[in-house]
């Protein structure tokens, strides 16, 4: 479902120029669980941002299902992300002043759907990440792991062709990372969701069906293990 | 007896017996001396026209007045638009009486500087009293010919500060002793009013100038005529006339 | 969740910055609020006194009169004052109309010379043109007397009767009288010569202006037209209109109707082309405005400082929201209507307590006394502020407009970041 060609990002901080990305190509599949691996500075961070179509390659194309997105306008793009993609990040960052619900109906209430199926896929989503009875807390009153199954339930709730998680664990201890790693896997299954991870723990790689290794701005390995079924 | 026109302005009588004098022998104070010895009548009546001119136009009173020594003067008007009107001045205060008001009206101090029936002379310009050496230090400034006249020109400075003019500059005729011109000015040196004097008339024995001519000189256009018409010296005039019972309804 | 709600709660969530946002805006709409209250009342009061006192609503004189105002020409009058008050009386819109002479005098007591000014008026007519009832404080107005002052006739000895007169209560100070006392005043005529007439304090009267308080008095019309010799003539004739009245057009015809009735050639003015102080409220309200406008965009700095500072610190939120997939513009209507609410907040307070201000002193006045001493202007020394709509609407649409475009500023700013930019920081 992605396809990224010839992929050039480059920085300049101060008078540095930093090649984050250096002719990255990659293929990745629809519903595949996939992990982006590799030191602070290999650039993971970066692809992944690219492929969520945050932020702009200087060279190369980015393609998600036939569409080269990044070539829009910055409204082009936030409505792609808006119907094709989920995002979950490392410090959850969710809304503080909006409970675990809203947050999670946040991301639906920007698109069009009758309000019967609205709540229909809270409801849903809510009872899939584990967080029935805490719906009508605020972030504040959530633990860490609480946080990161709302924002995982955000990102899923309005079904997304492809979630893209930036270590989605490194906030968690190693009970809860691996809970929430096991709740994506689930959802990855049952929605046949497309997982792309970037992750330095161990834990995570070895969960993913693929893990790719960047260095440098490179890949230096690319691990099929399992199939998407 | 009236004050002449270098202080006073107001029914202007003048007496002279001619004494030829050598005139540079004078000094200022023996000229305006001079001047005002002749002004000593026992008693005067005389009748007067009073022309004031202003931007608008002319306007012309008529009066006739009595008056005793230096210090009492009655003036009624005669005139239609201010028939009745009286003016009384004693020593040191004028009254004013209008048939139309209820009370008479006591002029006194700076009140004295209102002008009378809106012309160019003041109540004060009548006010009696002081000669004009106790008012005035005098200054000869030397002589000048006016209208064809040989004058002395003296100067007046004011000794005290409520004298009518702080500065006068008065031309006064070397043979006649009597005065042609005079200029009034205030302490700055700012020019305030002139006065020409005409017509001059031997009547009576006594020499005096039948017509004054008045000007304001700050404001423009404006100039009061002062003529005597008929005048009677030394006649019997009775005291009862200045008093104020005799100014009322 | 729509947009407005949560622009709702999240301006709850930094209480203190939000608290000194409406607080700015609070204090600018009050402020503004009860200067253009005090305003409106002043023009008001202003407008009554000119009218009631000085010009009327519409204004008549003889033509050549303004020109030598300054040197007071009784003889520039207008003839046929009794016919020409009534030719206006009759025309269409003209509500009352008045015959009056003005005039400066002198009184002289002891050594003082005292300066008044006379008002010859028809007091009949006067009660319902200018209230005068309002303004009597003592004794009453003078019934009107069948003959004027002064002999009947030449033999008629019986002397001068007192003119009854209603003085203004700072005049009495000055002269040292009360009420039934008399007065003498003299006067130039019409006619450039003089004259002297005595009065009697039948009623005293507090007018609103310091200037007639101190210095005026106002005496029967035949008394005062035989006083400067101008019988049968008047100084001007004031007009008011009814309510409501086309102003041009009564001003047209009541001028058609006093031309017909005097062959004096005349001058008609409304009242508002008279240069009068009037002239200056409505140059007062123009500066306002700006100052208005001014203290607002005071106001909308802070609205644009604590906008600026919520942004940077939900850097993170924005990168995240769009990343959520909202558009920009949407991610700066959400700023925007947050900055809109905290602007209509404090407009809200700002008008509600301005306002409070304002009524309380509408009833009890602000006394400028002290203040206008000295100063010489119809206006009255105790002024009342005046709650309008554009002292209380438009103020307060105007400072959450300028609120709110204030926060264009930094929110549009939003626009450029790109969300990867926003979510790098911390």
């Amino acid at each position: 479902m992605i396809t990224i060609t010839n992929l050039v990002r480059t920085y300049q901080t101060g008078d540095n120029e930093v090649r984050a990305l250096r002719n990255i190509d990659l293929a990745i599949a629809t519903g595949e669980f996939a992990a982006i691996a590799g030191p602070s500075g290999s650039g993971k961070t970066t692809l992944l941002n690219l492929i969520g179509c945050i932020d702009e390659p200087d060279e190369g194309t980015i393609e998600i299902n036939g569409s080269v997105v990044h070539a829009g306008k910055a409204k082009e793009r936030a409505l792609f992300r808006r119907e094709n993609l989920g995002f979950v990040f490392q410090s959850f960052n969710l809304v503080p002043v909006l409970t675990a619900e809203e947050n999670i109906a946040l991301s639906l209430s920007l698109l069009d759907m009758p309000a019967a199926e609205r709540r229909e896929r809270l409801r849903a989503i809510i009872d899939e990440v584990g967080l029935t009875g805490m719906e009508d807390r605020r972030p504040a009153r959530l633990s860490g792991g609480q946080q990161q199954r709302v924002a995982v339930a955000r990102a899923l709730v309005k079904d997304p062709k492809l979630v893209l998680a930036d270590e989605p664990t490194a906030n968690l201890d190693s009970e809860t990372g691996a809970a929430i790693l096991d709740l994506m896997h689930e959802l990855n299954q049952s929605h046949k969701t497309t997982f792309v991870f970037s992750t330095h723990d161990p834990m995570v790689m070895d969960r993913a069906d693929r893990l790719i290794t960047l260095r440098d701005g490179r890949i230096v390995d690319d691990d099929l293990r399992r199939r998407a079924s | 007896m009236k004050r002449t026109a270098t202080g006073i302005i107001g029914v202007v009588i003048f007496a002279w017996t001619a004494l030829p004098v050598a005139a540079a022998d004078l000094t200022a104070e023996e000229i305006v001396e001079r001047l005002e010895s002749n002004q000593v009548q026992e008693t005067n009546h005389a009748t007067a026209t009073m022309v004031v001119r202003d931007r608008f136009g002319e306007r012309t009173s008529t009066m006739e007045s009595w008056s005793k020594g230096r210090d009492v003067t009655l003036i009624e008007f005669t005139s239609p638009a201010e028939r009745g009107q009286k003016v009384l001045r004693t020593e040191n205060e004028i009254y004013l009486f209008y048939p139309d008001a209820a009370e008479l009206i006591r002029l006194q101090g700076a009140a004295l500087r209102e002008s009378m029936l809106g012309s160019d002379i003041s109540y004060e310009d009548m006010t009696g009293g002081k000669t004009l050496l106790e008012t005035y230090r005098v200054e000869l400034l030397g002589e000048e010919t006016i209208h064809g006249h040989r004058c002395y020109k003296v100067g007046f400075e004011a000794r005290r500060r409520n004298a009518a003019y702080p500065r006068q500059t008065v031309w006064i005729d070397t043979e006649l002793f009597v005065a042609r011109r005079s200029e009034q000015y205030a302490l700055s040196g700012r020019l305030l009013k002139e006065i020409e004097m005409d017509r001059i008339e031997t009547i009576g024995g006594y020499t005096i100038a039948r017509r004054m001519i008045i000007s304001d000189a700050l404001k423009r256009n404006s100039s009061t005529e002062f003529t005597l018409d008929d005048v009677q010296f030394d006649i019997q005039v009775d005291d009862d006339l200045f008093s104020l019972e005799e100014l009322s309804w | 969740m729509n947009l407005t709600q949560i622009a709702w709660r999240n301006i709850g969530r930094n209480r203190r910055r939000s608290v000194l946002s409406v607080t700015a805006t609070a204090v600018a709409t009050m402020s503004v609020v009860m200067l253009f209250s005090l305003l409106s009342g002043i023009a008001d009061d202003m407008a009554s006194n000119l009218t009631r006192f000085y010009t009327g609503e519409v204004r008549i004189r003889n033509e050549e009169f303004s020109t030598y105002e300054y040197l007071q020409p009784l003889h520039l009058s207008v003839d046929n004052a009794e016919a020409t008050v009534a030719a206006v009386e009759g025309t269409d819109g003209v509500a009352a109309a008045v015959p009056r002479i003005s005039g400066g005098g002198a009184v002289f007591q002891d050594d003082r010379r005292i300066a008044l000014l006379f008002t010859g008026v028809d007091f009949e007519r006067e009660r319902e043109f200018s209230n005068i009832d309002e303004i009597i404080a003592g004794g009453e107005i003078p019934v009107a007397s069948a003959e004027p002052a002064g002999p009947s006739g030449p033999s008629d000895t019986s002397g001068p009767r007192l003119v009854p007169a209603v003085v203004g209560a700072g005049v009495l100070d000055r002269l040292g009288i009360g009420l039934g006392d008399r007065f003498t005043l003299v006067t130039r005529t019409a006619m450039r010569g003089s004259n002297a007439m005595s009065f009697e304090v039948a009623g005293v009267a507090r007018f609103p202006v310091p200037a007639l308080n101190d210095a005026g008095f106002w005496a029967p019309l035949p008394d005062v037209q035989r006083l400067v010799r101008m019988d049968g003539e008047a100084g001007e004739v004031l007009a008011r209109m009814d309510r409501g009245a086309d102003e041009r057009a009564v001003t047209e015809a009541l001028a058609l109707s006093a031309r017909e009735a005097t062959s004096t050639p005349l001058e008609v003015k409304y009242w508002k082309e008279i240069e009068t102080t009037y002239s200056f409220i409505e140059m007062a309200q123009v500066i306002y405005s700006i100052m208005g406008l001014i203290f607002f965009i005071l106001a909308g700095t802070v609205i644009i400082n604590t906008t600026m500072m919520a942004i940077y610190e939900r850097k993170k939120e924005i990168g995240t929201l769009e990343a959520m997939g909202m558009t920009p513009r949407e991610v700066v209507r959400l700023f925007f209507t947050e900055s809109l609410f905290l602007a209509i907040l404090g407009a809200g307070a700002g008008l509600v307590v301005g306002v409070i201000f304002a009524s309380i002193l509408s009833r009890t006045g602000i006394d400028f006394t002290e203040a206008f001493r000295g100063v010489d202007m119809e206006i009255s020394p105790v002024l009342y502020p005046k709650i309008t709509p554009l002292s209380t609407v438009v103020v307060t649409a105007a400072s959450i407009a300028v609120g709110a475009i204030t926060s264009l500023f930094p929110t549009t700013r939003i626009t450029r970041i790109q969300p990867v930019e926003a979510l790098r920081d911390e």
